[in-house]
């Protein structure tokens, strides 16, 4: 189940997009999100499909896989599309007893799915192509303004990284515990749901005594290190921006233009 | 007498979207009875740990059967959990797996989830923490006070306490100092000899597989690529080279004499196993006058 989320999940390939600077990708997904707000026609959810492809060709992460980040989530998407299909007045097309679907039902529920579906595309393909810790660098650094008013922007950049870090470790040790209970009998899918939250006891509290444990061995590990915080510390790969982070800043930034002019000026099958 | 077997057992892991399958298991096939004692060698990677989760269960073939008593245990009429008490499992540093608020109460997780009445957990509890020397006065203490090494024979004695027929070790002796590890080997050779339990054990330390093992499996790239009796696996030194693995010491020494022109060179002659036996080949070719000391 946990294996299943692609969500979050990083793709090693080599392609531009894996090249790109964190913060631009960043950005970019924001934008990206927001500008899925937006359309209000047909023109516009073409101009964000053409851009979202070109993306994810471009990112070389197969199909598959994105179709995959999107299946835990068909559950909400198909019901609030539900919803708003049952939901909506306006030209009612088919009635059955209390409950009627309306065109303006139909286009809502559809609307929704583009912009759930690509959301969650957008933001997949995001973390397909950067590692969490190039992530949280670039958080780091678009965010570094805050330390103006005494905002630990390194200190908590670090706690995320480390957290992380931790989720696979976890995972494989969520595991061995699993089998570790599981070889002295235990069973976690008999019994009401009382039985069952109990027979969770056996892992949780192993998990989170090797939790502890591990957090207390690393603070003791950087503490060791002289570890102090941000300042004065330099990195490793400093995030400098390329030509390629310009070039791909400025196709946002036209894509964005597109979709505004399309969707405010043009005002082509609104609904 | 029980019978543990594997039909031409193979295990595939893989990424399906960086597309290559990967086996970790490739056509094993092996048995044992009860009361035999096996240990198996190998690299890091070398699927010891995939063979040994096949074993109870908790991984399921790709390909092939695991068999208990000529049953395959994955079969729908057959209990899992009651092969997993006849076929007990104690993985790498058990002591991570203890979870109760007391010792008692940990060790009789593993009856009462095998079904028996509260009576009945607490004496097989009494029966395990006896065999692990576990002082009464623990009994109710928490897990999480107690040190290393005694955390480490509360998990074991809960893993005993389901009266298993054959136990299953990954590296059982990791992290132990040498006391504890001979103290620990010395219960599992009582176990087998005394109460008939079938022991397959992981092991990267080969004296201590040399030492205590009858019969040894030597895994690669996820095959057996041999399973014979310990003295006469140890007798492939070109494999062993091979694979990157290293001979015990006994073993070891006995062909450096031997490379330096020691002792009367006869194919047939058995490798000395333990440091003892080492001691008492030599002294049998040293010329009697100068045996001083009490080599036995």
């Amino acid at each position: 189940m946990i294996r299943e989320m692609t969500l979050g999940q990083y793709y090693k390939a080599d392609s531009i997009l894996h090249r790109l600077d964190p913060r631009v990708k960043l950005a970019g997904t924001v934008l990206f999100v927001i500008s899925l707000f937006f359309p209000k026609n047909l023109l516009g959810v073409l101009v964000a499909s053409i851009f979202l492809f070109t993306v994810v060709k471009l990112s070389k992460v197969p199909w598959k896989m994105m179709i995959r980040g999107i299946k835990p989530l068909l559950f909400v998407v198909l019901f609030s599309a539900i919803v708003n299909l049952f939901g909506m007045k306006g030209t009612v097309l088919i009635q059955f007893g209390r409950f009627h679907i309306t065109v303006e039902g139909i286009w809502m529920a559809l609307f929704l799915i583009f912009r759930l579906v690509y959301l969650v595309m957008g933001t997949s393909i995001m973390t397909f192509t950067t590692t969490p810790n190039q992530l949280t660098d670039g958080l780091e650094k678009a965010l570094g303004f805050l330390n103006v008013i005494h905002i630990p922007v390194h200190e908590i950049a670090m706690m995320m990284s480390i957290a992380l870090r931790f989720i696979p470790i976890l995972t494989e040790e969520l595991d061995k515990i699993m089998k570790a209970q599981m070889s002295r009998g235990a069973a976690f899918d008999e019994g009401n749901l009382l039985q069952k939250a109990k027979q969770i006891v056996p892992i949780l509290v192993p998990l989170f005594v090797s939790a502890i444990r591990r957090a207390s061995e690393l603070a003791l590990a950087m503490d060791a290190r002289c570890y102090i915080g941000g300042s004065g510390r330099t990195k490793m790969h400093p995030l400098i921006y390329q030509k390629r982070d310009y070039l791909a800043y400025l196709t946002m930034l036209i894509y964005l233009a597109v979709m505004i002019f399309i969707s405010f000026v043009l005002k082509i099958g609104a609904i | 007498m029980s019978r543990i077997a594997f039909d031409h057992v193979s295990y595939c892991y893989g990424n399906q979207w960086q597309g290559e399958l990967q086996y970790a298991l490739k056509d094993v096939s092996f048995s044992m009875e009860q009361g035999e004692y096996v240990a198996i060698i190998g690299k890091t990677g070398s699927g010891k740990s995939t063979f040994l989760q096949h074993v109870n269960g908790l991984l399921k073939p790709t390909e092939g059967t695991v068999l208990f008593n000529d049953k395959d245990i994955h079969q729908k009429d057959v209990s899992i959990r009651k092969i997993r008490q006849k076929v007990s499992l104690c993985f790498q540093y058990p002591e991570y797996q203890l979870f109760e608020e007391n010792v008692l109460k940990d060790i009789c997780f593993g009856p009462s989830n095998m079904g028996y009445s509260e009576e009945e957990c607490l004496k097989k509890a009494r029966y395990a923490m006896d065999l692990l020397e576990l002082p009464r006065s623990l009994e109710k203490v928490s897990p999480f006070s107690l040190s290393g090494g005694q955390k480490r024979r509360v998990a074991l004695a809960g893993i005993l306490a389901m009266e298993p027929e054959f136990l299953v070790l990954d590296e059982p002796v990791a992290g132990m100092d040498q006391r504890g590890k001979d103290n620990l080997f010395e219960l599992l050779a009582r176990l087998n000899e005394e109460n008939e339990i079938g022991i397959i054990l992981v092991s990267h330390d080969m004296d201590d597989v040399a030492a205590h093992a009858e019969r040894l499996i030597v895994m690669d790239q996820g095959q057996i690529i041999m399973d014979d009796e310990t003295r006469k696996v140890f007798r492939e030194r070109e494999m062993f080279k091979n694979l990157g693995l290293e001979l015990p010491h006994p073993v070891s020494f006995y062909y450096k004499l031997k490379d330096e022109g020691f002792g009367i060179s006869s194919e047939e002659e058995d490798l000395p196993m333990t440091v003892r036996e080492l001691a008492n080949y030599i002294s049998l070719y040293l010329p009697k006058n100068r045996i001083t000391g009490g080599v036995v």
